[in-house]
């Protein structure tokens, strides 16, 4: 059975970039992506990020009860590949998520939002 | 005076057979710009697993996210389920796991390679290739009975036994497959004109696949040691022989060179396989449901493939979140296209074997 070592820090949503940027080291770390977990009426928010040569290391930024409409920080600044998980969280969650565009992972005629709990649990 | 035209390459496009759409502004040939869409075989996948399956039949349906590695695919999730409800598998169930594995990966790479060579204008040296791969799927429809859905991983354990005779099959197939690919190898490593069209094509360097994140061969023939198989213990790597394959050169060239490179690995991890089988049964009992959260990260051909599962406690899985390796290498391929020549785009898209089928999932 796997046993990953997952090292979690709780952030806010002001404050994960910054801890993210102060802490990430390209030659180190690993970005695996940012994931999103849709609790009913608020997100839960994680930047998942591996070790180069570690075995099992698992870090994990996360960002609880995030509103629907808040913006979410972009990370591409430091992060040049982030924009894809990005734009697919913003597509797959209609967020708002900084410089995100849309339309990437969804065609105009999709249905809107489709991993959010109210577009297919019916509330 | 530049002549500036735009190119649209796909969404169809005979050099893939998937559909992706990248928009080349050009300058004298030489691409500038790049934009790059992925959407169109979006299946809901990832919605369909928290709605309309039990727990206990999720992996047959992310299976289906990938025909290439439809068995990473299931594998990570019944992992992750393993992980939650907490049940401890066989050595030998890990050992089968690992042998469908790497047969998938071998038979991936080969495909990969052949693509290559295709686009570089070497027809005969796909049709050969694919020749080679088709020992290599027969095997897996003798151990599975499927040829691409093997849906084989099941919860606490494989869904069959080898016999006796499928055994000796795979020594035979293996080591006759050993030495067609050295002989492919050799092919690419010495023939001019192929060389011509994959060597210096498409650098990335050390420095840049680490900036972009790269996984899988495309990171390791850029020198960056990185392979979920050496990274994370979901199957036993290293007492069956896995060695991390790296090349430098950081071109199409050598992203082919590390795929070779990882099947002959592969045919090594598979015959350590054969010969390190227990005797015992296929399947573990499970009892539970899984609750909680877990993070799995595995190898699939392509590269890392990374699953977050929660679970409620109930029939139904709270959130399944796929994130597969061409999905990681899409912005590092789009950087790279900038500076290259137009003529160059089919092979330096082919050498990263994507899969737009996961990324849309």
């Amino acid at each position: 059975m796997i046993n990953p070592d997952l090292i979690m820090k709780e952030e806010s949503i002001d404050s994960v970039k910054d801890s993210i940027r102060k802490w990430y080291n390209q030659d180190k770390h690993h970005y695996v992506t940012v994931n999103a977990i849709d609790n009913g009426e608020t997100l839960t928010l994680d930047w998942i990020f591996s070790e180069y040569e570690t075995k099992n290391k698992i870090y994990v930024f996360r960002v609880e009860n995030v509103g629907y409409n808040t913006q979410i920080p972009t990370m591409t600044d430091f992060l040049s590949c982030a924009w894809v998980s990005e734009w697919d969280l913003a597509d797959m969650f209609d967020l708002n998520i900084e410089n995100a565009h849309r339309g990437m992972f969804l065609q105009p005629d999709a249905p809107k939002a489709p991993l959010r709990k109210e577009s297919y649990s019916g509330k | 005076m530049a002549n500036k035209i735009t190119v649209t390459f796909g969404s169809q496009h005979i050099a893939i057979p998937e559909p992706v759409s990248f928009v080349f502004e050009t300058e004298n040939e030489i691409i500038t710009k790049v934009d790059v869409d992925v959407g169109y075989v979006h299946r809901g996948i990832e919605q369909a697993a928290v709605t309309k399956f039990k727990y206990t039949n999720v992996h047959y349906l992310l299976a289906r996210v990938c025909g290439f590695c439809s068995i990473t695919h299931a594998g990570a999730y019944v992992h992750a389920v393993e992980k939650l409800i907490g049940v401890e598998t066989t050595k030998k169930i890990d050992y089968l796991r690992t042998l469908v594995v790497e047969l998938d990966r071998i038979h991936s790479h080969l495909l990969a390679n052949g693509h290559v060579a295709e686009v570089c204008g070497y027809e005969n040296l796909f049709m050969q290739t694919v020749k080679y791969r088709e020992s290599c799927m027969k095997l897996l429809e003798d151990i599975t009975g499927n040829r691409v859905q093997y849906d084989y991983y099941t919860i606490g354990g494989v869904s069959r036994d080898l016999t006796t005779e499928i055994e000796k099959s795979i020594k035979n197939t293996l080591n006759e497959l050993r030495k067609n690919t050295i002989k492919l190898m050799e092919f690419f490593e010495t023939d001019y004109t192929l060389g011509l069209k994959t060597r210096n094509i498409g650098k990335i360097t050390t420095d840049f696949a680490k900036k972009m994140n790269c996984v899988g061969p495309i990171a390791r023939a850029s020198g960056l040691k990185t392979d979920a198989r050496a990274e994370f213990d979901f199957l036993p790597y290293e007492e069956l022989g896995y060695k991390t394959q790296l090349r430098s050169e950081g071109d199409v060239w050598a992203r082919n060179m590390v795929r070779f490179d990882e099947v002959l690995n592969s045919i090594e991890i598979c015959l350590n396989v054969v010969d390190g089988l227990d005797e015992g049964d296929v399947k573990v009992k499970v009892r539970g449901k899984p609750k909680g959260e877990t993070f799995i990260r595995v190898e699939a051909p392509r590269g890392e493939c990374f699953y977050y599962l929660k679970g409620n406690g109930t029939n139904i899985m709270e959130r399944v979140r796929i994130r597969v390796p061409t999905y990681a290498n899409v912005p590092v391929l789009r950087e790279l296209f900038v500076g290259s020549k137009y003529s160059d785009a089919q092979a330096i898209v082919l050498s990263f074997d994507p899969c737009l089928s996961c990324t849309a999932r």
